[in-house]
Order: C-alpha cells, then structure tokens, then sequence
C-alpha cells in the first residue's frame, strides 16, 4: 500500500493489558481484518458495492479486504468497509449459528455492532452485540470466496483474527488556523472575497477568513436575538445556520430549539452584505411542536434545476424532511404544502444535519447519523444518497433507499477528528468543500471547523479527497483518495460561476 | 356534487371511504379524471349515512401535473394510539399516507408530512391502497398492475406490513414496498379475473377480503369477490 504504515493491533494495546481486555482501536487507519486460520483477509464477494453483497474471506489483492473500526459508543464498533462504504452485518440481524454475514447501509440495526476482544498472541475475536456470537470463517474454510459466518464462540482459530493497520483512514481535513472552533458550520465568500463562518450558538456566531485558512471571531449575525425565538428557545440560543447568496442578497437560515426535544422553529434572516450585525430578520418559516412527528431545525436551502427553491431539515423524530420555499419571500410556497420524507432511519431515530446539494444532475443528500455533542465520545459521521429529483426519492450507492436508512458513509472518526458531521457543501473557486465540525481529540473534544475537498467518483459519488496523497489511504472506493485530476480544467468554468454568484 | 369538485372532474366522484367515528359517518371521495392527476380528495360528514344526507366539508388534498402523487382513492385508518391517517395514491409516485385532524378530518397543521408508503420503481401501476391492523403490525394492501380492462385486466392484490402505519411496509421477502415488494395474496384465477380495489373488513369473527373482479362468464364486468382471510404462523394473510 504506497509504503503505509502495517503494524499489526497489539502495537495500539498497552504492554501488559491483560487478556480478553477490549481493544482500543486507532481509528487514524483502515485495517484488513486476517483469519488467524487460513490467513485471508475479511472481504466483500466479488468486490462488490451492493448492499447485501455476502462478506467473505477474500483473495490477496482484493480491493475489498480493507476497514474502518467507527466507535459506536459503550466500547463497541461499527465495521465499515472501504471499497463499499457499508457496514458488516449478519443476514437479516438473525441470532441464530451459522447466519451469512453482509454487508448492509447503516440504517441501525444492533446486527452492525460489534465488541472487538483481544485474546492475546496478537488476534482478537469480534463478536456480534446483536447475538452475543462471534465472526468467523463457515466450515472452518481455508478457500478464498468462503463465507463469513456467526457462530458460538469456541476458540477454534477460524473465529480469531488479526488487524493489520494498512493505511490511512482518510485524508486530512485541508489546514485552518485560529478562531475555528465551531458547531454546525455554514461559510460563504463575499464579494471582496472575505469568508464568513456561521456557527451555532447565541444569534449565530460568526468568525471571518481572508483566505479560507485564518479565522478570526467576528461577533455575531443578529445583533439582537429575534423576540419571537424565545418561545422556541427560552434560552435564547440559535442553532444550525445555513448561508447562501441569491438574487442579490444573503439568506440565513437558523433554528430555534432547545436540547431533545421537538418545540422548534426554523427562521430566515437576509444580509445585502453578510457582515456581522447585519441582519434583518424576516420570521418564522416552519414551526413542530410536541404533536408533530418532525422537529423544524437544521435547515437547509436548495435552488433545483429548474430555479425552484427548496428547504431540508429535520433532526430526529421521523428524519429529514423537504418543503417548498416561495423565491420571492424564502417563506413556505402557498401553492405547495407538502413536506417530502427524504430520509429516515427506521431502526435509530438518529439522523439531522441534513444538506442537498446539485452536482452533475443528481440531487445528493448529506446527513449526519448516530450521536453529536459528546465531546470525543460523539459517534457522528456523515452519509449520502442521491436523486434525480430534489423531491426523491433518494438511494445510496449500495441501492438502499434513505428512507429505509440508506446513506453511503463517506467520513467518519479518524484519529483526533471525532465525530464529523453537521455539515453543508460548498462551491469554492478550487472546487467542491465538504465544511462540518469534529469534535477534536486533541483540544479535550471541542468542537472545530473541518474543510476537506470533495471529489467525484466514476460512478458520480463524492469521498473526500486531497491534491497530494502524503500516505496511502485503502479508499479503493473511488480508485484513491487523491482528487480527480480532471478537476482542474472543470474548475475554470466553476470559477466563472463563483465570480458571477458573488459579483 | 360540490361545487370545487368541477374543478377536477365533471359530474362523476369516484372511490368513497365510509366510517363512522365521534358519532357521525365520513365520507372521502375523489374527484379526478381517468389517466390524470389533477385531482382532489374531498371529505363529506353525515348524521345518519342516508343518500342525500351528506353535507360537503370540502378539499382534504389535492394535486396537479407538477406533483408526484394522485390524490384519489382515500382510505380513513385510526391507528393504536387513537392518530387519524388517510392513505391515498394510485400510479405517479405511489401510495401516501397523512395525518388527519380528528376535530374536522383535514390535514393535521401539526403534521404536513406526506409519508410514501409504496411505490413500484419499475412500473406505476399501483393503486387502491387499504391499511389493516392486525397483531400490533399495520398490513398494507395495494392493487398491482391494470384495472378496468374487462377480461384483459390484470389487476392483482399485493400486500406488506409495518410496525408503523407510517412504515417502512415489507413484504414477505424483506423487500420495501417502497421499491417495488408486495406479496401477492390474489391474482387472476380461472373466470375470476383481476382482482382488486380490495378492503379487509371484519365482521364478527371473520376477516374478509372484500374486492370487486372481471368476470370471465360475463364479458368481464366488474362482480363483487369475498373471501375469508387466514393469517399464517409468520403473520402473513392469506385466502
């Protein structure tokens, strides 16, 4: 692997720790997961990205032996494949012996959990939350192509297996320097080409960039905070802004909530210069109460195709949800009152943060799932499906509609970036940003900005990318990590589109 | 015929839904045209249920060329926790489901989601939804395929289930009835072609699929079918 780093798991365990201790895994690299009896590694059949592909012990070389180990929490794990961007799970969530693994979307069934047990000499065992047995290879098979089953934890060697760290997880999140602690960000460049952050808390907080790089504090969007939003947030604080540019003015859009619960409304604000203190507020757009199956935060404007303008949102509840805005006052379209189910996670209530963005006639649909706002114990991370309409409905790659808890997973914990999410996506002049927060393990789990480029896969799908790969990263996925190289002429016309957005 | 119905038909309502709740009959019709959706589904209430008795309330839903959904075929569900839900839908984007308000049997203002519910990726035709609880689970029954073509017809009945009302419905197999799944329960058989329109109704101790067909020895005009439903040991209905 481009000389990465291979060092087997015991390198990450205390010297000394004792036997069936829970392993802590350094979620900086993908690992291949290798049977202790036959020494083939934990694969997808036929390398392939479907969900409910039958996961196998692969041939060497197989592009699909590579995984991420995402903490879910409780000392348990997520088990992502690289190549798919799906989940390890057992066929049907059975409990019962000898059930076929898959592979499957994370839609939250307890069959994708697993407890990683280390029993010594360098192997570990992985053993389903779900059904309380443990991985291994069917009919102890030393075959390439043998299917990975569950089964009663008897220690045979075909149930033990060996991580072997094999690269990096992802690339980095691009450098930013300064005042970039931030929840749910949202940024937009100006005219004269100074970035505006918008972050959650009091009447929006904002920091400013000349270059996208330095931040510095810039006080805040309101200068005071709207009366009607204390009905809705009582302790007058404003969440989850999103900023865009249209028809000559800035729209912001933010929430008024409290934590857990579903009293909530969603409230436009417009800027002609997006300067802090500058902006007017224009009211309510859409209200929940208790009564209501969603909770009206997180919102999210989308301009389709054909100039309609559109609003996303949701958090909890029944999942993210889509409603018409009228142009001409960024309020809800009279002549249109439906509100689309987008996504929704039928086993786990928790997706938000969602975002729709247009790239190459698809709709795609960013969301946050599993758990913010636990400092380094947050297990957000971010999924996406598309569409050819804004209205859906909306699959992942692997064919799993995001209303049945699709969302292909393309960023999730790696070293001290914990828990990516609350993200937008943004169109600067040196292409696609994906712009979210992390909760930074080295800053005691504050929340920062994180901006990593986002390039587009053949198959039209985005992972996150970097110009110049300093180490290998197994994201076979999309051919490598590095961003397309064609992007560089497609940048000359989005150039000329920034400049005219923002003339 | 009220007077808003015009708008999206002239003279003919088509798929009533009657049930009496809160001590009084209500009645949901559709207003439409064969093959189109600018349609509109209206409620009426009555005391009594007698012809000629019903008072218009006017437009529950309605929809247009630009929508993805038909608002025909309204079905009324109260489901475990006493909500009101109105499925409707037939070809564009499926089957939908809204919350009702109790108090006067429109949309709830609490809740402006439109739930989908079943679609077929691969083919519109679907239509004619009806929701059934049994068993702790809601049991979706939908018409596949072409209606009202006499003996040619091809209607047949599909079914899924959800812990739910607002799903996600599976079928048998595991396959969402939003993409595409349905068990089928009743399909063309001998004379009796075409089954579909279907309602479950419980009366006494039985269950019955209640449904119109083609008739095979009748120059295929629509007859009224019945059958007792049996639910197996894994909860699926069958006749």
């Amino acid at each position: 692997m481009n000389g990465s780093p291979i060092r087997t798991i015991a390198t990450f365990l205390a010297a000394g720790s004792l036997a069936l201790a829970q392993v802590a895994v350094d979620t900086d690299f993908a690992y291949r997961i290798v049977n202790k009896n036959s020494g083939l590694a934990l694969s997808i059949d036929g390398d392939s990205t479907t969900a409910g592909a039958p996961v196998v012990q692969g041939e060497d070389g197989g592009t699909s032996g590579y995984w991420l180990l995402m903490p879910a929490g409780e000392g348990q794990y997520k088990i992502l494949n690289t190549l798919s961007r799906e989940l390890l799970g057992i066929t049907n969530a059975s409990t019962a012996p000898a059930t076929p693994a898959v592979q499957w979307a994370d839609n939250g069934t307890a069959d994708h959990l697993w407890q990683i047990t280390d029993v010594g000499g360098g192997y570990v065992k992985l053993s389903s939350v779900n059904s309380g047995l443990v991985l291994g290879i069917g009919g102890s098979s030393q075959t390439p192509g043998a299917a990975a089953v569950q089964s009663a934890d008897d220690g045979d060697a075909t149930e033990l297996w060996q991580l072997d760290a094999a690269g990096a997880a992802y690339p980095p999140p691009v450098r930013v320097l300064g005042d970039t602690g931030v929840h749910d960000p949202s940024m937009v460049r100006t005219g004269d080409g100074t970035y505006y952050l918008f972050g959650t808390h009091d009447g929006i907080l904002m920091s400013s960039s000349p270059d996208r790089v330095h931040f510095t504090s810039a006080g805040q969007a309101f200068a005071s905070i709207p009366d009607w939003t204390v009905a809705y947030s009582p302790a007058r604080d404003l969440w989850a802004p999103d900023i865009s540019w249209h028809d000559g003015q800035y729209w912001l859009y933010y929430a008024a909530s409290g934590f857990g619960g579903n009293v909530s409304a969603i409230g436009l604000a417009t800027s002609a210069t997006a300067t802090p203190g500058s902006f007017i507020d224009e009211g309510m757009v859409i209200a929940s109460d208790t009564a209501s199956p969603y909770n009206a935060i997180d919102p999210g404007l989308i301009v389709d195709s054909s100039g309609n303008w559109w609003l996303v949102f949701g958090s909890w509840w029944d999942g993210i949800n889509l409603i018409q805005l009228d142009p001409s006052t960024g309020k809800q379209a009279s002549w249109n009152r439906t509100m689309y189910l987008l996504a929704q996670r039928p086993a786990d209530p928790a997706i938000e943060g969602s975002y729709v963005y247009l790239h190459d006639n698809y709709y795609y649909l960013f969301a946050s799932f599993d758990q913010c706002c636990d400092g380094i114990n947050s297990t957000y991370h971010i999924a996406v499906g598309r569409s050819g309409s804004v209205t859906g409905p909306y699959y992942d790659r692997g064919g799993i509609a995001m209303t049945l808890g699709g969302g292909t997973i393309i960023l999730s914990s790696h070293g001290q970036f914990v828990g990516p999410g609350g993200q937008v996506m943004m169109h600067d002049n040196d292409g696609d940003l994906l712009i979210y927060h992390y909760y930074d393990a080295d800053s005691n789990g504050a929340p920062m900005l994180g901006i990593s480029r986002v390039g587009w896969d053949a198959g039209g799908w985005p992972y996150p990318c970097e110009y110049s790969l300093g180490r290998g990263w197994p994201g076979i996925t999309h051919g490598s990590a590095a961003c397309a190289p064609s992007r560089e002429s497609r940048n000359r016309s989005a150039d000329d589109r920034v400049r005219s957005q923002y003339r | 015929m009220p007077p808003w119905a015009s708008a999206y038909n002239h003279g003919d309502l088509w798929a009533p839904d009657v049930s009496t709740h809160n001590g009084k009959y209500l009645l949901y019709f559709a207003a439409s045209t064969f093959g189109k959706n600018t349609s509109a589904i209206g409620l009426a209430t009555s005391q009594t249920a007698a012809p000629g008795s019903w008072s218009d309330q006017g437009i529950v839903i309605s929809s247009h060329a630009s929508d993805d959904y038909n608002a025909i075929d309204p079905g009324l569900l109260v489901d475990s926790g006493g909500k009101w839900w109105l499925s409707f839908g037939s070809f564009w984007g499926g089957i939908m489901l809204i919350e009702i308000d109790p108090t006067n049997g429109k949309q709830a203002s609490w809740n402006q989601m439109r739930y989908p519910l079943a679609r077929r990726p691969e083919s519109p035709a679907i239509e004619a939804a009806y929701i059934y609880p049994h068993d702790n689970r809601y049991y979706l029954f939908t018409s596949f395929d072409q209606c009202c073509r006499g003996v040619a017809s091809t209607y047949h009945i599909a079914v899924g289930r959800s812990t739910r009302v607002t799903g996600p419905y599976y079928d048998r197999d595991g396959v969402a009835l939003s993409q595409g799944g349905g068990t089928i329960v009743l399909s063309s058989h001998g004379t009796v072609i075409g089954p579909g329109g279907q309602v479950v109704f419980h009366d006494g101790n039985d269950e019955l699929l209640i449904y119109h067909y083609y008739d095979g020895t009748n120059k295929g005009r629509p007859m009224l079918g019945m059958n007792r439903i049996r639910w197996d040991s894994e909860g699926w209905p069958h006749i």
